[in-house]
């Protein structure tokens, strides 16, 4: 039930709050309902085996038999994070929020809500049509904060995200359907789980692009590498990033980012291995263009948000790379990387809404000098910089550590090349931090009389020191969570090829 | 054939379609008897629904026949009786519908009533019809009936010339069925369905003019089915239609001629035949295509709805080819599932947008919906949920009949198919999308009024609600649409 629990319970209130017409009840409950869905995860962290790569807390109810498909749940190492960071930026996102969305509030906090049942299904679903109808159903609520709750270009955005997004799930769907007659065809009954899946000889011929293997697995990948997005795919995300609200950019980063890294990690490259390792040079070349390309672009944007949104582009970059590296270190560090990526972009566009809440202005050009008037606001913003660029000490170091160890055992180029992505990382971050808060100051301090330029509140540190915490616990001991995937990961890499999941009882 | 008389049994059988044309009967005999003063709406539309139940009622006690009756000219069976079913819930939100519409309302209305039922008994007969030329009949009743009910609008313009777009254009569809028909009685010595069934296989190589005669009879459905390209019609009558008759004819007439194509279908009457079967494809890929790309630039919401349902008919269309070569029933249960899903999502949002309008086409583009959303907070819900179900979105009942349709089709090995659909599904969401983008995203530029009525709120939320449960417990309206199919393929 617990699992059933996490993943509903969000839904629920969230068509409960709709109901409210008061705003500050409404916003005073979700946020307290998002801190008991955080509690109750913990929960789940609480009662995790991390000795057994099977999966836990699984629950099994026949939801269409003439398929085969199943009401199929469960969580193992892959996942456990993904969970725990979505349950637990919710209520950051509330708390930040507070004050910035004005309007319709309650249909805020709904979606909002509708959104974490979304994302949470998509990542604990072992069925594969159960995680597709949570992967669609995510897209619904978030075109309808990027819509209504977003800057000038709102629309043009949602449209945007919304067909780009489908347009890589509809393939998707076709493959999956394929692979459910293979699973009647191989093994007798017709299924949609994910272990059935895993079970099956999918068709491959090295020599030719129109193999079933290959063909599914960019069916797949497609699906997965809108989401990342990588490189060519990318151009809807500085778009939903910049016209979404502060809140929708946060989970879109923190989240909803990673599903589309989670997806290759679990479907895309154990369903089909042999396709995923044919064409593992590509993604390699992929990824590394996209962490330089990225960062390139990030490093000439004149809007703080576009900035940190071309930033995604390169983090995520690591995370490809990690996960083509197919080795130990690789993959560990691409999930570290995607939890990182969470943590450390989340609390960016946090910062980055915080200022343009007091100033409506994220043009680099107009500030400078700002770590006078606003010093706490420039500790806590230098603190996820440094997070960003992965200064050793943060949890940027370990992942991006891990990731170019385990490309350096596998192609020394891309590692190097990706390593210089480092350093573009560390420019147009600082870059971007010199502009703003030091030197003389620019127009919008200089007449700050006209926007109240007041250092942060109790509620906007309250936000913010969790995310600090989590950036050094996690830069200082990432055994803490690095344990709880070991095996998993390690179960994942060494059976490339024949990989297979159980559930435990 | 020899000579057996009319049993009493047989005869019970018709009793459905004889209650609905009584009750059909009644309010426009009251008027008559009361000098032509109308009875009041809700008596009117109460008399029809309560000849909709009773029917309904009495199709319940009969259940199920295997056999035809009346020398093999009608049929009972499994899947007549879930049709009929269908259409019966159809015609009821239809008067719901009714009751309140701009359109409809008013001093016409028993004659409306009088009107919709006999439609209904047309439908009745075609479902049931296993001989061709009692499907023509069939088909005749419920269209001559539609035809008027099209021209009985309030509007001055729009709703005549829909009418008589619709006539001439469905006369001569009826035209090249009948013609049809007569071809293959001609190659074949029979009307009988099933008798003609046997004799495809042979007849598809050896005779033209049977060939002849089975494209001519898929002409004539392809005309109320609106499949490409005897489409051109179905904006301009959907839209010039009052809108209960709107929704009347976008879901009712296209559940039962599809159920007629159903019929055909798997007495194997389009196989066999592997030309025939490409061009089929190839209509259906083009039905998709032409619907959904025609709907993107529209502005005028039925428009939009009229393109998208032959964007629809094609999705389906690809389940009734996947049919046609099948062993199994899953396609064409799935054509039946998305048939009745299709009708709910429709039915709904043809009822708000009757509440919207005003006379003369007013308020009826998507520009009058913005801010509607917020404004009207079930309606915009609602609305928006119809939306994402004719888009296929999970968890509703368009992406579970979607997932039928094209799992079928890639069963049947017709995976290409499958993709264009999908692909398709993809154009369809940006209008769709643009319907919500407008009720939720745009500040409203000049307040729009909305009709009150309980009974088409009844409609809305009983579509919101199957939209949902039959999308989240499908098998529940699957396997009742397996079984059906199952019943005439086994003949």
């Amino acid at each position: 039930m617990l699992i059933t629990l996490i993943i509903f319970l969000p839904l629920v209130f969230g068509i409960g709050i709709l109901f409210i017409k008061n705003e500050k009840i409404a916003k005073s409950i979700a946020f307290g309902f998002s801190v008991a869905e955080f509690l109750l995860s913990l929960v789940l962290l609480h009662r995790f085996d991390a000795s057994s790569v099977s999966l836990q807390f699984v629950e099994k109810v026949e939801w269409l038999p003439s398929f085969g498909i199943q009401y199929f749940v469960g969580v193992d190492g892959l996942s456990l994070w993904l969970v725990l960071l979505t349950t637990f930026l919710m209520p950051i996102i509330f708390l930040s929020s507070w004050t910035a969305i004005t309007k319709k509030v309650p249909a805020y906090c709904a979606a909002m809500l509708i959104l974490q049942t979304a994302m949470l299904g998509t990542f604990l679903s072992i069925d594969m049509i159960l995680f597709f109808v949570f992967w669609e159903l995510m897209l619904v609520p978030m075109f309808l904060l990027i819509g209504i709750w977003g800057g000038e270009k709102r629309i043009y955005a949602a449209y945007k995200f919304f067909i780009y997004t489908m347009l890589g799930s509809i393939f998707m769907m076709v493959a999956i359907i394929v692979l459910m007659f293979l699973t009647k065809t191989q093994l007798g009954t017709m299924s949609s789980s994910l272990l059935d899946f895993y079970k099956l000889k999918i068709p491959f011929d090295s020599g030719y692009f129109f193999n079933p293997q290959t063909l599914m697995f960019f069916a797949f990948s497609l699906a997965f590498a809108i989401k990342v997005p990588i490189f060519p795919l990318h151009t809807w995300l500085p778009d939903a990033h910049v016209q979404a609200p502060t809140p929708g950019s946060v989970v879109l980063a923190g989240v909803m980012l990673k599903m589309g890294t989670y997806g290759f990690l679990r479907f895309a490259i154990p369903l089909f291995p042999e396709a995923a390792k044919q064409y593992a040079p590509l993604f390699i070349g992929i990824a590394v263009f996209g962490i330089i390309y990225g960062a390139l672009v990030a490093m000439v944007q004149p809007d703080m948000k576009k900035l940190v949104a071309y930033s995604s582009v390169s983090h995520l970059g690591f995370c490809i790379l990690g996960l083509f590296a197919m080795n130990i270190e690789g993959v560990t560090g691409s999930l570290y990387q995607m939890l990182n990526h969470g943590v450390s972009t989340g609390a960016l566009f946090i910062l980055v809404g915080m200022i343009y809440e007091r100033t409506h202005s994220r043009e680099i050009s107009k500030y400078g000098g700002l770590a006078s008037v606003m010093p706490v606001f420039a500790i806590f913003f230098f603190i996820t910089t440094l997070s960003s660029i992965a200064v050793p000490g943060t949890n940027g170091f370990v992942g991006e550590f891990l990731v170019l160890l385990g490309a350096f055992k596998v192609n020394k180029l891309a590692a190097g090349l990706a390593a210089t992505g480092m350093i573009f990382g560390a420019v147009y971050m600082l870059w971007m931090y010199k502009r703003i808060f030091f030197g003389t100051a620019g127009h919008i301090v200089a007449d700050g009389d006209k926007h109240p330029l007041i250092d942060l509140n109790a509620r906007e540190i309250a936000v913010l020191v969790p995310l600090m915490i989590l950036i050094f616990w996690m830069g200082f001991f990432p055994g803490n969570f690095l344990d709880k995937t070991k095996v998993s990961i390690e179960h994942l890499v060494r059976n490339h090829g024949q990989y297979t999941l159980t559930m435990n009882k | 054939m020899e000579f057996t008389p009319i049993g009493i049994a047989e005869s019970l059988l018709l009793l459905p379609m004889t209650v609905v044309f009584i009750f059909a009967c009644i309010p426009i005999t009251i008027k008559v008897l009361n000098n032509n003063v109308e009875p009041s709406n809700i008596l009117s539309i109460g008399i029809g629904c309560c000849g909709l139940f009773i029917a309904a009622v009495l199709l319940r006690i009969q259940g199920a026949h295997t056999d035809p009756v009346f020398f093999g000219s009608l049929i009972f069976d499994k899947m007549s009786v879930m049709v009929n079913y269908g259409v019966l819930l159809i015609s009821v939100f239809t008067l719901f519908m009714s009751n309140n519409n701009i359109n409809t309302t008013g001093q016409s209305l028993a004659e409306h009533t009088f009107l919709i039922l006999s439609s209904v008994t047309g439908m009745m007969i075609l479902v049931s019809a296993s001989d061709l030329m009692v499907l023509f009949v069939g088909l005749e009743l419920m269209s001559l009936a539609l035809y008027i009910l099209i021209a009985l609008g309030h509007e001055q313009k729009f709703s005549k010339e829909a009418a008589f777009k619709y006539f001439i254009l469905g006369s001569f569809a009826s035209a090249l069925l009948l013609y049809g028909v007569a071809f293959a009685f001609g190659a074949t010595g029979t009307t009988q369905i099933h008798l003609i069934g046997a004799m495809v296989p042979v007849l598809m190589a050896t005779s033209k003019i049977f060939v002849l005669a089975v494209i001519m009879i898929f002409v004539g459905i392809a005309f109320k089915t609106s499949i490409f390209p005897f489409h051109a019609w179905t904006p301009d009558v959907y839209q010039g239609a009052p809108t209960p008759v709107s929704a009347f004819m976008a879901t009712g007439v296209k559940l039962v001629m599809f159920a007629v194509f159903l019929r055909l279908v798997t007495e194997h009457f389009f196989s066999h035949n592997d030309n025939l079967v490409f061009v089929l494809q190839i209509l259906a890929v083009a039905t998709m295509t032409v619907g959904n790309i025609s709907a993107l630039g529209q502005e005028n919401i039925k428009r939009i709805i009229a393109y998208s349902s032959i964007a629809h008919a094609g999705y389906m269309f690809i389940g009734v080819i996947a049919a046609s070569n099948a062993t199994t029933p899953d396609a064409a249960g799935a054509v039946l599932f998305y048939l009745l899903s299709y009708s709910v999502m429709n039915l709904g949002a043809f009822a708000i947008i009757s509440l919207i309008e005003k006379e003369e086409r007013g308020h009826q583009n998507i520009s009058d919906y913005s801010g509607l959303g917020f404004k009207y907070p079930f309606l915009g819900l609602a609305m928006a949920v119809f939306m994402l179900a004719l888009a296929g979105m999970p968890p509703t009942i368009g992406f579970i009949g979607k997932f039928y349709i094209f799992s079928a089709a890639i069963k049947e090995g017709y995976t290409g198919l499958a993709i264009f659909g999908v692909i398709n599904s993809l154009l369809s969401a940006y209008y769709y999308l643009r319907i919500i983008v407008n009720m939720y995203m745009r500040e409203s530029t000049h307040s729009v009024s909305v009709q009150k009525s309980a009974l088409t709120r009844t409609v809305i939320a009983a579509s919101l609600v199957l939209t949902f449960v039959y999308g989240i417990i499908s098998t529940q309206l699957y396997r009742p649409a397996l079984r059906s199919v199952q019943a005439i393929m086994k003949r």
